[in-house]
C-alpha cells in the first residue's frame, strides 16, 4: 500500500521528463521565426510601395537626374523580384541574396536623398516631406522588424543546441537553424555630393 | 568555486546592461513631464483631456517629456518607453506616445499598430513638422506640446469606443481551469484517500481559491457552488482512492493517471510564456494603475522630428 505512491511519482516524473524534451517548444519557437519573418516582408514590400510615388514627386522637381532615379527604379524591381519563403530562412546563400538585393535598393534610396539636397524648392514642398516621413517611418519599421526577427531567431538557434532538444530535433523534427538577417552596412559606395556639377 | 561565483557575478554584471539598456522615469500619470516644459495648469489641463479620451474612446495617448536620451536613439528609446508603459488596451494596442527629448532636440511620435490606421506615419510627421517644430524653434515649447498632444487627441477620436473592447479574459483560460481544477481534485482526493472528509474540505478550499483567482467566475454564489463542487468531488475522488487501493493491492495504474492532465496544464503555461502572452498578461494585471493600459504593441509605426 505504501509502495504505490512512490509509483505514481515515478510515472509523473517520467511524463513530466517527456513534456521537456523540447518538442513543442522548437515548434512554437519555429513558428516565431516565420511569423517575424513575415513582418520583415511586410515591411520590405511596405518600402517597395512607396518608390514609384517618390520617384515621380522627384522627378517633377530635378528631372537632370534620370541616372540616379533609374537607378532606383532598377534596384526596386531586383528587390522586389526576391522573396524567401519559410524553408528558404535556413539557406544562407539565399539570404544573403536578399540582403544584398535589400541593401542595393538601400543604397540608392540614399544616393537619391542626396541628390535631393541640391534641389531646395523639391525639398521644401509638402509632397515629398510627407513621402520622406513614410519612407523613414518604413525604414524604421525595417529596423525594428529585423532586430525582433534576429531575436526570434536567437532563441529559435539556441534553443535546437540545447540538450533534450537537441536530441529531439536530431531524430524527430529535424528542423534547420535559421539565417539572421544583419543590417545593412552600407552597400556600395558611399553616396558623393557632387558640389560643381547641376 | 569561490572564482566560479565572482565570474558568474561578472557575466551577470556584464549582461546586466543589454537587458536595461535605459532607466526610465516611472510611469506616474498619462503625462510625464520630466523636463518640466509644462505649467501646472497646463499639464492638469492635459492629463484631464487625456484621461477623457481613454474613458471615452479606450484610445491611450502617453506624452513624456525627457532631458535627455541618454544616448539612445530616439527611435530606440521611445520603442523602449512603448513596451514597458504599454500604452492602448490589451488585445487592442490603441495607445501612442509623444516623447520629447531636450537635450538632442527631438520629438517622436510612436503608434500602436490599433492605432496606425488614423495616426499613420504621415499624419504623425506633420504633426510633428507643422504643429510642434514650429512652435518648439520659437521658444514656446509649452504651446508646441500641448498643441501636437491636441492634434493627436484630434486625429485619434472616434477610431475606438469603449463599448468595442473585448472581453478581458479569453475562453481559452476557462479550459485551463478545468484542468487545474481536475488535477488538484485528484491529487488533494489521493492524498487525503483515508480521510473522506479531510479530502473534503481540502478540495472545497482548492476549488474557492481557484474559483477567486478566475476572473470567470464572479459573484459569492458561483463561488460557493463551485466550491461546494470541488468539496464534493474530493469526496468522491478520497472514497473512490481508497476502495480502490484497499481492494487492490498493486494499484499504481489507477494513482498515476491524475498526471496526465498535470503535464498538459504545465504544458500550456509553458506554451503562454513562450509567446508572451503570460507575461504581457501577468504584467498588466498587477500592475494596472496610472496609465498602463496592457497594449504596448507597436512596431515601430510613427514619425521622428527635430527642431
Amino acid at each position: 500500500m505504501y509502495r504505490t505512491p512512490s509509483l505514481s511519482m515515478i510515472i509523473l516524473c517520467i511524463l513530466l521528463g517527456l513534456g521537456g524534451c523540447g518538442y513543442n517548444e522548437l515548434q512554437v519557437r519555429e513558428e516565431g521565426v516565420f511569423k517575424a519573418w513575415a513582418d520583415i516582408e511586410a515591411n520590405l514590400q511596405r518600402r517597395s510601395d512607396l518608390i514609384p510615388n517618390l520617384v515621380a514627386t522627384v522627378k517633377g522637381y530635378a528631372a537632370h537626374e534620370q541616372a540616379t532615379l533609374e537607378a532606383v527604379v532598377a534596384a526596386r524591381s531586383r528587390a522586389s523580384s526576391l522573396q524567401l519563403g519559410p524553408e528558404e530562412l535556413s539557406s544562407p546563400a539565399a539570404m544573403e541574396a536578399l540582403q544584398a538585393a535589400q541593401g542595393g535598393l538601400t543604397a540608392a534610396l540614399s544616393r537619391l536623398m542626396v541628390v535631393v539636397e541640391r534641389y531646395p524648392q523639391l525639398k521644401a514642398s509638402a509632397n515629398f516631406l510627407d513621402l520622406q516621413n513614410q519612407l523613414e517611418g518604413t525604414e524604421n519599421r525595417i529596423n525594428v522588424a529585423r532586430q525582433r526577427y534576429n531575436r526570434a531567431v536567437e532563441i529559435f538557434n539556441s534553443g535546437l543546441r540545447r540538450f533534450p532538444a537537441n536530441l529531439t530535433n536530431r531524430y524527430l523534427l529535424q528542423l534547420e537553424r535559421k539565417e539572421y538577417f544583419q543590417a545593412t552596412p552600407q552597400a556600395g559606395p558611399l553616396p558623393q555630393v557632387n558640389f560643381n556639377g547641376a | 568555486m569561490f572564482g566560479g561565483l565572482s565570474l558568474a557575478a561578472l557575466l551577470l554584471l556584464l549582461s546586466w546592461p543589454a537587458l536595461a539598456l535605459l532607466s526610465l522615469p516611472p510611469l506616474t500619470a498619462l503625462v510625464n513631464d520630466h523636463a518640466d516644459l509644462l505649467s501646472p495648469e497646463k499639464r492638469q489641463l492635459l492629463e484631464q483631456q487625456l484621461v477623457q479620451l481613454e474613458a471615452e474612446d479606450s484610445s491611450q495617448l502617453l506624452l513624456l517629456t525627457v532631458p535627455s536620451l541618454q544616448g539612445a536613439s530616439v527611435e530606440e528609446y521611445a520603442l523602449e518607453v512603448v513596451e514597458r508603459w504599454q500604452p492602448g488596451q490589451q488585445g487592442l494596442n490603441n495607445g501612442a506616445l509623444l516623447l520629447v527629448a531636450v537635450k538632442e532636440r527631438k520629438i517622436r511620435i510612436e503608434v500602436g499598430y490599433g492605432l496606425e490606421g488614423v495616426l499613420t506615419d504621415l499624419v504623425a510627421g506633420r504633426i510633428i513638422r507643422e504643429i510642434m517644430v514650429p512652435a518648439f524653434r520659437d521658444n514656446r515649447a509649452e504651446q508646441g506640446v500641448v498643441d501636437g498632444m491636441e492634434a493627436m487627441i484630434l486625429t485619434v477620436r472616434g477610431e475606438f469606443s469603449r463599448v468595442a473592447l473585448p472581453a478581458k479574459e479569453p475562453g481559452g483560460d476557462l479550459f485551463g481551469v478545468m484542468v487545474a481544477a481536475l488535477a488538484g481534485i485528484s491529487f488533494l482526493g489521493l492524498i487525503f484517500r483515508r480521510r473522506p472528509l479531510l479530502a473534503s474540505l481540502a478540495t472545497g478550499g482548492y476549488g474557492a481559491l481557484l474559483a477567486l483567482v478566475t476572473p470567470l467566475i464572479q459573484g459569492g454564489l458561483a463561488l460557493a457552488a463551485v466550491a461546494a463542487a470541488a468539496a464534493l468531488g474530493g469526496l468522491l475522488m478520497a472514497v473512490g482512492a481508497l476502495r480502490f487501493s484497499v481492494g487492490r493491492k498493486p494499484g499504481g495504474r489507477r494513482q498515476g493517471r491524475p498526471d496526465g492532465p498535470r503535464r498538459s496544464a504545465n504544458h500550456s503555461v509553458d506554451r503562454s510564456r513562450l509567446n508572451g502572452e503570460g507575461r504581457e498578461e501577468g504584467r498588466a494585471e498587477t500592475s494596472r494603475g496610472a496609465g498602463r493600459g496592457g497594449g504596448g504593441g507597436s512596431g515601430g509605426g510613427g514619425a521622428s522630428g527635430e527642431w
